[in-house]
């Protein structure tokens, strides 16, 4: 509304203004006109928009002849010294005239005064009109516009009201349920598109930390029973030595199945946290793979070569040890006899690839090699098996490394190959 | 399903043992050997549907989490084959999404591992006497 009442006061001030300029101007013409004709052509006493007089210095009129002086004595002071503009009721002009003076000279030189007046009546009047029409029809149109611009408004929110109605109800205890798309392809669809499309990796978030959650769960279940019931049967007959003895040992196997277990949990925890710090320590990446096979138990018959050229690479020895032993645990439980590790520069990486002579990951599990939970016997068996957690461990500490892995099937004996790159220390 | 409170040990029947861990397999086996039952083991879900057919059990323990078929699929294929003995569920998951699982299967009792193992002579306990009423 204030917009609107100084937009109507410029458009009063611009309008007034033009009218009142080009009676000036007109004037300023007829005065032009008036100073050269001067000495050719008598000034008319025909009735007529704009009256002229020529009056000397003392004020009397010299022409036409016989009527009565427009100036006033004051106008006629100003008018010697210079053009002077007044606007006032005129004699025989008009209530509401403007006249024009200035000094002229006369046909043989003589210092006289040339006057023009002309009524501004119409400028009144359209001034009067003026502020009618803006002042009565300004406030009609600011309703307007604003009645107009409320409801245009409104009709375009009225999709974001609805979609933000709708994203209050949703929970998580609907799954899958979206927010109803908005037609077309503007702004607002685009919006409507960008908030499903969130919703959906919202859940499918929540999906995967729900199974994961599932499945640390069943990991650290599973031994917790076996314990339970071995110290339950030696609680039961402390007598019976050997089945004692056997109880004891395999409960003490369950401990460390769970200390391994929640030692790899909290390596993804801290993982997942931002908190593996690699620092700035090198290692030499073939000869920590040799000592690390070297200290690793591992199945009678199995061979395992290591191959390669030596590089440092950025990382502490004891992440490339934990690198190296679960890739090779991995390898071991699918090898019928043979596993090979080769180091070998790539760029500004060094890879570690370890390859057994298995049958290879299940195509289907290709992609999902370093997923947390993944394991290649198509069920939760735990006969012969880890967690598998194993491949995750080393995709996390290769990230935090900088570096990256990749699983295949193919070369050097047909079975599974991981490849894990890590960038090699700067020189 | 029914709830667990005594550990009598009724003895005199068959149960069959199916999991993939032969750990708790021989600590389940030695436990309701105990308590009088004749037992039998599977480690897996085709084993158990195998030794069903093959050892006539009274009472199956069935875990969930096992090679293909699993167990809850084991119990489904032994219901809809009209097979009327106990089925005790066993397993480390045990959400409220996966006992009602187990129940649509078609299984007496669920047992969360761990759990104490008079619950489980408690649960076949149970099915024992309830089949023997039946019959």
């Amino acid at each position: 509304m204030l917009v609107l009442s100084i937009g109507a006061l410029l458009l009063y001030r611009d309008v007034s203004g033009a009218l009142s300029g080009a009676i000036t101007d007109e004037l300023t013409v007829r005065a032009d006109d008036l100073a050269a004709s001067l000495d050719t052509e008598p000034i008319s006493t025909e009735p007529s928009s704009v009256v002229a007089q020529v009056v000397g210095p003392t004020g009397a009129v010299l022409a036409p002849p016989g009527v009565e002086p427009v100036l006033t004595a004051d106008e006629l002071a100003q008018a010697a010294r210079g053009e002077v503009i007044v606007d006032r009721a005129i004699t025989g002009v008009g209530e509401h005239a403007r006249l024009l003076a200035r000094p002229m000279r006369g046909p043989v030189g003589e210092e006289i005064i040339g006057v023009v007046a002309t009524r501004t009546a119409s400028l009144a009047e359209a001034r009067q009109r003026l502020t009618i029409v803006l002042g009565v029809a300004g406030p009609v149109l600011a309703a307007a516009i604003g009645a107009a611009a409320w409801f245009l408004t409104g009709a375009a929110l009225r999709p974001v009201r609805r979609m933000s109605h709708e994203a209050a109800t949703i929970s998580m205890a609907e799954p899958g349920r979206r927010l109803a798309q908005p037609g077309g392809d503007d702004e607002i669809a685009e919006l409507g598109r960008t908030l499903n499309a969130m919703l959906a990796r919202i859940e499918t978030t929540i999906a995967h930390e729900r199974a994961f959650i599932d499945d640390a769960a069943h990991e650290l279940r599973s031994p917790l029973a076996v314990l339970r019931g071995e110290l339950e049967l030696t609680a039961d007959d402390p007598g019976d030595e050997a089945a004692v003895a056997q109880g004891v040992a395999s409960a003490l196997e369950e401990t460390d199945r769970l200390a391994r277990l929640t030692e790899d949990l909290l390596t993804l925890a801290r993982a997942d946290a931002g908190q593996l710090e690699p620092g700035e320590t090198m290692t030499e990446l073939l000869g920590a793979t040799e000592e690390c096979i070297r200290r690793l138990p591992h199945r009678d018959d199995a061979h395992i070569e290591v191959l390669g050229d030596p590089m440092v690479v950025r990382g502490d020895a004891t992440w490339i040890h934990q690198i190296v032993t679960n890739l090779v645990v991995n390898a071991e439980r699918h090898a019928r006899s043979r596993i090979q590790l080769t180091t070998v520069r790539h760029g500004e990486y060094g890879r570690l690839a370890v390859a057994d002579d298995g049958a290879g990951f299940p195509p289907q599990l290709l992609d999902q090699a370093f997923d947390r939970f993944t394991r290649g016997d198509g069920a939760r068996t735990r006969s012969g098996g880890g967690a598998g957690l194993g491949l995750a461990i080393v995709s996390s500490l290769a990230a935090a490394l900088g570096g990256t892995v990749r699983a295949t099937n193919g070369p050097p004996f047909g079975g599974a190959c991981v490849e894990v790159e890590i960038p090699l220390a700067r020189s | 399903m029914f709830g667990l409170t005594d550990v009598d040990g009724v003895g005199g029947g068959r149960v069959l043992v199916v999991d993939d861990d032969p750990k708790f397999v021989r600590i389940a086996v030695r436990r309701l050997e105990r308590a009088g039952y004749d037992c039998v083991t599977g480690e897996s879900g085709d084993h158990a549907l195998w030794a069903v057919a093959d050892q006539h059990p009274d009472v199956i323990v069935l875990d969930v989490m096992m090679p293909h078929p699993s167990g809850i699929e084991v119990c489904r294929h032994l219901r809809a084959d009209g097979w009327t003995g106990g089925v005790v569920v066993v397993s480390a998951r045990s959400s409220p999404a996966d006992r009602a699982a187990a129940e649509r299967a078609g299984s007496d009792v669920f047992l969360g591992k761990p759990f104490p193992l008079d619950d489980l002579v408690t649960a076949v306990d149970r099915l024992i006497e309830r089949d023997r009423r039946h019959d």
